[in-house]
């Protein structure tokens, strides 16, 4: 799979005084300050660093709610005063949002299932069972089920997932462990990353993995997609010079003043797109593919393609948002999403779309099937690799992710009712397998209409699949075809 | 050719092919740093497999070690290929 590296931002250079002159001169929204030696020199000192931090944080404080904002910048502060002590300060912050995201998800008042947990278990549940997992690894990496490490864990999971739906226990006793199953299968991608570095010479220790469970960057989000992947890679991409710390965390605030600002179009596409009485009052998505109940086709095109660019920009957001925090504690780490209109092809948008969850399907479904199988097919090969990722690995990721299904409507209906994503799943690694093995559609000197009509032709295919892009479970596959069809005026 | 001249001998064909032309140490970072891509570490696979009869199958992969000519030098002295050819 071709990886967004090619044309995300490169990782930290010296920067170099450009020529000056109106043809070196380029309008831009957010300037280029890491490319300025001064500044750049200014920067890697202390007072640098916290006016840096300081900026920072008044920029975030426009996006995160209080408590969480003030113990983000305590965390940044003293990561930019204590670079030395970069790793303890990650995890000592990872616990402080883990605790906080806990208490502020399953505070008194949820549902049954979340009343009875507090932020105590969850936190320990979560802590104890990685560090248990990942001693083990470390102590026996290549003994029994630590050959495939991440293999067992997902099968320990799910088999334990389906035990606690099917196995009749006492009510407290099952809610007690369908809950701490659900917080763990938040973190299980986290500690996927922490048992691929057990066999490195130079691993973190395991207070270190913590640091990088649901990492104090993505905010008290909770778990899922690891966002700038796991130890191993955060080593790799460290500031190990004050200048390189320097550059880092400029860029660190540039993305998101750049965050910011597409937050504020996003609010105003919305509104001028759905919400605004003045606005198109589009109709919802969702609701239409429910319903059944379908306006005018352009009315539908209108509705689809607005869907999708609100999808689109929110992924930016919220992606680049975490990336930007992370850069602030001092790892150069790639954008989330990196301007995927201007992808040329199916494989390059989905790369530019969603970075850190393609790694993790090529890092734990890509490779695996790459490296064993149909070694003398090369096409055959890469198909089945990307099948593997793209499809099989997609369902696997969302099915584990909302395994709280299983524990409310039952592990068959949970199953079954995924049939929605799992047509958007084949699709789209089908769609990614063909436009891998097929030639680039633009070439690099091809014109700039050349360029757009290529362009156009994968938002074309991502905004068609963006109809089947539905992980609930009420939808039948014919209510998304029945839209699909009334789009062409077919139905 | 020695391993490492022919690893850096294929590491400068695929940046050639990228239209990169600038020069890289042995320690440099080619995947992580954005000059090559991922398609191009598939093709170094291919390389280290049918030149060297590597075999990554029984261990877990990462793009990172094969990410400079040092890393992949580093694969040769773990022994992951088993009958040099």
């Amino acid at each position: 799979m071709s990886v967004v590296s090619s044309t995300a931002p490169s990782p930290t250079a010296p920067p170099v005084a450009s020529p000056s002159g109106p043809r070196s001169w380029k309008p831009r929204i957010v300037p280029q300050w890491d490319k300025n030696p001064k500044l750049v020199e200014q920067a890697a000192t202390l007072e640098g660093r916290l006016a840096l931090v300081g900026l920072f944080g008044l920029l975030l404080f426009l996006g995160l709610p209080l408590t969480l904002w003030a113990w983000t910048m305590a965390v940044l502060v003293a990561a930019s005063v204590l670079p030395a002590w970069r790793w303890n300060l990650v995890t000592v912050g990872t616990l402080g949002t883990g605790i906080y995201a806990a208490h502020a998800r399953f505070a008194p008042g949820g549902t049954a299932l979340r009343a009875l947990a507090t932020w105590g278990t969850a936190l320990i549940a979560v802590v104890l069972f990685g560090v248990l997992i990942f001693t083990i690894a470390v102590k026996w990496p290549r003994s029994g089920v630590m050959k495939r490490p991440v293999l067992s864990l997902n099968i320990f999971f799910a088999a334990l997932a389906f035990a606690a739906a099917v196995i009749p226990l006492s009510r407290n006793i099952q809610l007690g462990v369908q809950f701490t199953l659900v917080v763990l299968a938040g973190y299980l991608w986290y500690f996927a990353y922490s048992l691929q570095d057990r066999l490195a010479s130079d691993r973190a220790t395991a207070f270190h993995q913590i640091g990088t469970w649901a990492p104090f960057w993505v905010n008290a989000s909770g778990g899922g997609t690891p966002f700038c992947k796991g130890a191993a890679y955060l080593r790799r991409i460290e500031a190990k010079t004050p200048q390189e710390l320097a550059i880092t965390q400029i860029k660190g605030v540039k993305l998101l003043m750049w965050c910011l600002i597409l937050q504020f179009a996003t609010v105003l596409f919305i509104q001028a797109a759905f919400e605004s009485p003045q606005g198109l009052r589009l109709p919802d998505l969702d609701g239409l593919i429910q319903t059944g109940r379908f306006p005018v086709w352009y009315m539908c095109w209108a509705s689809l393609l607005a869907n999708f660019i609100q999808t689109v920009l929110l992924m930016t957001v919220t992606g680049n948002m975490f990336v930007a925090c992370c850069r602030m504690a001092g790892f150069r780490a790639l954008r989330n999403t990196y301007r995927p209109f201007q992808a040329a092809s199916i494989a390059e948008f989905w790369n530019r779309y969603y970075y850190y969850f393609k790694e993790l399907l090529v890092d734990f479904f890509f490779y695996p099937v790459y490296i064993r199988y149909f070694k003398r097919h090369r096409r055959v090969r890469m198909f089945a690799a990307t099948l593997a990722a793209a499809t099989f690995g997609n369902i696997i990721y969302h099915f584990l992710r909302d395994i709280n299904l299983v524990f409310t409507l039952g592990p068959w209906k949970a199953i079954a009712g995924y049939r929605v994503y799992a047509v958007y799943t084949l699709l789209l690694g089908c769609g990614i397998g063909i436009s891998q093995l097929r030639k680039p559609l633009t070439a690099p000197n091809q014109s700039w209409s050349g360029r757009a009509l290529a362009s156009v032709r994968v938002i074309g295919f991502f905004c068609l699949l963006h109809i089947f892009d539905y992980t609930g479970r009420d939808h039948s596959i014919t209510q998304h075809v029945k839209f699909l069809l009334h789009l062409f005026s077919l139905g | 050719m020695d391993q490492r001249s022919a690893t850096r001998e294929f590491f400068s064909s695929l940046l050639r092919k990228a239209g990169d032309t600038q020069p890289f140490s042995d320690s440099d970072s080619l995947f992580l740093s954005g000059r090559l891509q991922s398609l191009d570490a598939l093709e170094l696979i291919i390389f280290l497999e049918e030149e060297y009869n590597f075999d990554f199958a029984d261990r877990p992969f990462d793009q990172d070690r094969i990410d400079s000519v040092d890393h992949v030098v580093a694969l040769f002295v773990e022994g992951l290929q088993s009958t040099p050819r």
